[in-house]
């Protein structure tokens, strides 16, 4: 017992003398910016490609003089389910009384939102789901939108004479909406959804779901994937000798992705594919996400998984970057007012807030025509 | 009609034939130390990634796969000698040494996390992977290749257990330690066999599976989940019942989801697991053993 | 000034899973049923604990009814289960967490599925104000637990542990025993579920993972079966290792192994050379 009361002692006193070593105070206070998300566990991968995107933009920023003479330090936490999550937001705001946490993936921002509004910490999410945005009033998301892309994609189906579709989703958050949507506006549009498989994310399986759809004998697929896991999905269907008109929502970014279509016989894929585009193409990129794309191969080292995800990520920081710069005295409320007030074009194309709080980035339809993604009308 | 079926039911043998290859190590070390390793997720995903390592450093395919068998053996001896062998000798029951292989496999997946990323990695081939049309039933190379080896463990492992002298040494320890080393067999030698038998296993199934479905850190523990299911399926005491067990797993999964939405793959999976443990606790294959 | 709020979060999740971990032990430790599907119960008192309040019921009835959920589910699984070995128990345990995560999962026009549960109300605004009442149920719920092992009925249920063939041969029901453990230790988790929910405002189909599983069986562990505050001092331990880690400056990719190699290497530590824990009373069976 005594050994006990002696180890939790000392584990305290661990814990509450490590700050000590943070308190070499520089003149000017830093902007810190808190990141929580998933380092380790199944979903790494994720956490593994934004953070470092992160970390470009904030090397950047300091080389350039910081925000205005402030330096920005990152503080990284590992957390990839709510609980872990609740925790890391604490100890950031608790304990290194960061400026602004920046939280990854929707299961960690759904957590890390309760405890930003009630310590009223300016929270930036990184997550398709917007409900977190829109029902809180310190929380900020600017993610793709699956459900316009797919609203987009049904009418384009339509529009096709894709009378019949299949859906092969996952259990992903973003993949129940677009369910959500093609059943309301393709099915109210004169469409029939004639299979909907699920696969989940973890499981390398998807040859069943694939054989079931090959089997309905729909004119197109919907298709919801990470990249990791639509290559395994892409190199299933080629190998059930199955390459159907694909709707792909979030394409280049997700399904379309070079991640994805690594190894794979793209022309035979994509052939006629239509996609959602949010302007932001890695095989025919702007000159910013070029530039982005050379600086996350550097950073990480390898090819990334995908492209425009951790292009957003490198813009976010350069919007907090923005907003905190317009902030004498850099203070919460302040924070969040200027962030409200974001309209800025980085790497992953134009984002504008326009007072609220939630947006997402424009997009268009694109489709697959002799090797590349061309506009449609 | 009837393509679909035969397409789903092959679908089902090659979903089964991989639970097999882990079910097949899965079972042996169940078979000879009564406990359930769930580390055996682990050192599969170890051979795995192995493999990749040593293509992607350009060794030769055939080289890279034995060298993967001997550094993934000598990984799994290096775990029995630091978790089980301790355990072991503090006559630790097989519960403590399943929480010992929970801390084992927690500890291998971060190794592998730190060193090699969470990224997806693949293994490439030398050469084109054929697709095969048999009656109209499409099936890759890999996956004919990793339902032959299945079916070559079964057959070798049948005859390991059954007929040879090592075999009835193993089934002499699993029975009665004490009795077995009365007539001289060593049962920490046998441990270790056994131990590197199970690792050169998880090497195979990592390296088949880690070709035929990428790989990623945690790789291993949904198919460890998986081929213990597999091996209570077809029988927990018998190790080539834990193989037949594997492929009927894998059929009820693919069959199942035919009719049920495809989402509810796992729970039918569970269910099975389930269902056998209440109504036939020592699978299809196993004998109904009584307590001593 | 705002540390003292990371020290209250810590305390609070600490209460929570002290909870938690002293139902398991009432399964595992006294009744030596190695109950791996204990997260199961956890999931259910969450779920149906946050479905009930955001469909407007009260608290104080949401919360009582979750872990009459949680306790009835206990039952049902213990009915069929009970009779079985060790080993064949702890796997069909295992397996009901999984069917119930697969079905919460999937059935998403109850649970929505991977979109989860956001918005939960919480019980008090005011986050130190629910560490007392945590503390509160803390201390309640281990004060009773702790009697009720000292009663007839927890004497037989450590019996029950110690030699089933022998405890039933004195003519007690071993089976109806095992059966109402489960269904209190169901209970108990189930509790420890619905105020996770609360306090987090977030619940999804992860909390029915693996993760958790491995989390409280090691708080268990390292503090001890049959011991009431072997369970407290284990949720302390488990929870609190890993936290000085992260002020530690770690390159972000090594953030996660770390912490988990460290987490694996306690466990073990304990196993080897404390098998009983810290304050444990019996060896895992």
């Amino acid at each position: 017992m005594k050994r006990t009361l002696a180890l939790c002692a000392l584990l305290l006193i661990v814990a509450a003398c490590a700050p000590a070593e943070q308190q070499a105070a520089p003149e000017v206070a830093p902007f810190k910016i808190g990141f929580v998300g998933p380092l380790s566990g199944p979903n790494a991968w994720i956490g593994n490609l934004m953070i470092p995107a992160a970390q470009i933009a904030i090397d950047e920023i300091n080389a350039a003089g910081g925000i205005d003479g402030r330096r920005i330090v990152a503080i990284i936490e590992d957390a990839g389910d709510s609980a872990k999550a609740s925790t890391a937001v604490n100890k950031l705001i608790g304990q290194d009384g960061v400026d602004m946490v920046y939280a990854v993936t929707t299961p960690v921002v759904a957590a890390a939102s309760a405890v930003a509004e009630q310590n009223q910490v300016p929270l930036f999410g990184f997550t398709a789901v917007s409900t977190f945005a829109k029902k809180n009033t310190w929380v900020f998301s600017d993610l793709r939108e699956m459900t316009k892309e797919c609203s987009l994609l049904a009418a384009q189906a339509l529009e096709d004479g894709d009378k019949k579709v299949a859906f092969l989703g996952n259990d992903a958050d973003f993949s129940v909406e677009c369910l959500d949507v093609l059943k309301k506006e393709y099915v109210a549009g004169g469409g029939t959804i004639v299979a909907t498989e699920n696969k989940n994310a973890n499981d390398p399986d998807a040859r069943t779901p694939i054989t079931k759809i090959k089997a309905a004998k729909p004119d197109a697929m919907f298709l919801v994937c990470w990249p990791p896991d639509c290559n395994l999905i892409y190199k299933q269907m080629l190998e059930l000798d199955y390459a159907p008109q694909l709707y792909l929502p979030i394409g280049l970014a997700l399904p379309a992705n070079p991640g994805a279509l690594k190894g794979i016989d793209k022309d035979r894929i994509l052939e006629e594919a239509y996609a959602g585009d949010q302007m932001a193409n890695p095989e025919d990129p702007t000159p910013e996400l070029a530039a982005f794309m050379q600086k996350l191969r550097a950073r990480l080292g390898r090819e990334p998984e995908h492209i425009t995800d951790p292009a957003t990520v490198y813009d976010d920081i350069y919007e907090i970057a923005i907003a905190a710069a317009k902030c004498e005295p850099l203070t919460k409320e302040c924070l969040r007012d200027r962030l409200a007030e974001t309209d800025y074009v980085g790497a992953a194309g134009p984002v504008a807030f326009e007072g609220r709080h939630y947006t997402s980035r424009p997009s268009r339809v694109v489709h697959y025509e002799n090797g590349t993604w061309v506009g449609v009308n | 009609m009837s393509s679909l079926a035969a397409q789903l039911i092959t679908n089902g043998i090659i979903a089964g034939a991989i639970y097999a290859l882990v079910a097949s190590g899965f079972s042996l070390i169940y078979n000879v130390t009564k406990f359930m390793n769930f580390a055996h997720g682990a050192t599969l995903a170890l051979g795995a990634y192995f493999m990749f390592a040593f293509v992607s450093g350009h060794v030769p395919f055939w080289a890279a796969i034995i060298l993967t068998l001997i550094a993934t053996v000598i990984a799994g001896e290096v775990v029995n000698r630091v978790v089980y062998k301790p355990l072991r000798k503090r006559k630790a029951s097989t519960a403590v040494l399943l929480i010992g292989s929970l801390s084992a496999m927690i500890f291998v997946n971060a190794i592998i996390l730190a060193i090699w990323g969470a990224d997806i990695k693949t293994i490439q081939l030398p050469w084109q992977n054929p697709v095969l049309n048999i009656g109209g039933v499409l099936i890759t190379g890999v996956q004919v290749t990793i339902i032959m080896v299945a079916a070559v463990l079964l057959l070798g492992l049948w005859l390991l257990m059954k007929r040879s002298r090592l075999g009835i040494a193993m089934r002499a320890v699993m029975n009665n330690k004490e009795v077995a080393q009365t007539v001289g067999i060593d049962p920490e030698r046998m441990y270790s066999i056994t131990f590197a038998l199970s690792s050169a296993l998880a090497a195979v199934a990592g390296i088949l599976i880690g070709i035929e479905q990428n790989l990623h850190p945690t790789m291993g523990t949904a198919l460890v989940i998986k081929g213990f299911t597999g091996a209570v399926v077809g029988g927990m005491v018998s190790v080539p019942g834990a193989i037949m067990g594997s492929l009927i797993l894998g059929l009820a999964e693919n069959i199942g989801i035919w009719w049920l939405p495809s989402g509810y793959k796992d729970a039918i999976a569970f269910a099975l697991l389930f269902i056998f443990l209440l109504v036939r606790p020592q699978g299809l294959f196993g004998k109904k053993t009584r307590e001593a | 000034m705002a540390l003292i709020n990371y020290f209250i979060h810590l305390a609070v999740l600490i209460g929570i899973y002290a909870i938690f971990t002293v139902g398991l032990n009432i399964a595992v430790g006294f009744t030596g049923l190695l109950n791996l599907g204990h997260v199961g119960f956890f999931g259910i008192g969450a779920y149906t604990s946050a479905l009930l309040a955001l469909a407007g019921v009260p608290l104080w009835i949401a919360i009582p009814a979750a872990a009459i959920v949680a306790g009835i589910s206990g039952l049902v699984l213990a009915l069929p289960t009970a009779r079985l070995k060790g080993d064949y128990l702890a796997l069909a345990a295992l397996g009901f967490t999984f069917i119930v995560g697969s079905v919460a999962r999937n059935w998403t026009d109850l649970t929505r599925g991977p979109l989860g549960l956001p918005g939960i109300p919480r019980v008090v605004a005011s986050t130190p104000l629910f560490l007392v009442i945590v503390v509160v149920l803390t201390v309640i719920i281990a004060l009773a637990v702790h009697y009720l092992m000292k009663t007839r009925f927890g004497r037989t249920l450590q019996a029950i542990r110690d030699d089933e063939l022998a405890a039933a041969t004195l003519g007690y029901n071993t089976f109806l025993h095992k059966v109402i453990a489960m269904g209190i230790s169901a209970c108990i988790a189930g509790i420890a579920g619905a105020l996770f929910a609360h306090y987090i405002s977030f619940i999804d189909p992860s909390v029915f993972g693996i993760g958790d599983l491995i989390l409280v069986l090691s708080m268990l562990i390292v503090g001890g079966l049959a011991s009431i505050p072997g369970s407290i001092a284990g949720a302390t331990i488990i929870l609190l290792i890993p936290e000085p880690l992260r002020f530690i400056g770690f390159p972000s990719s090594l953030i996660g192994p770390m912490r988990e190699i460290l987490f694996a290497l306690i466990l073990l530590i304990i196993i080897i050379y404390r098998p009983k824990g810290i304050l444990g009373k019996v060896d895992l069976q």
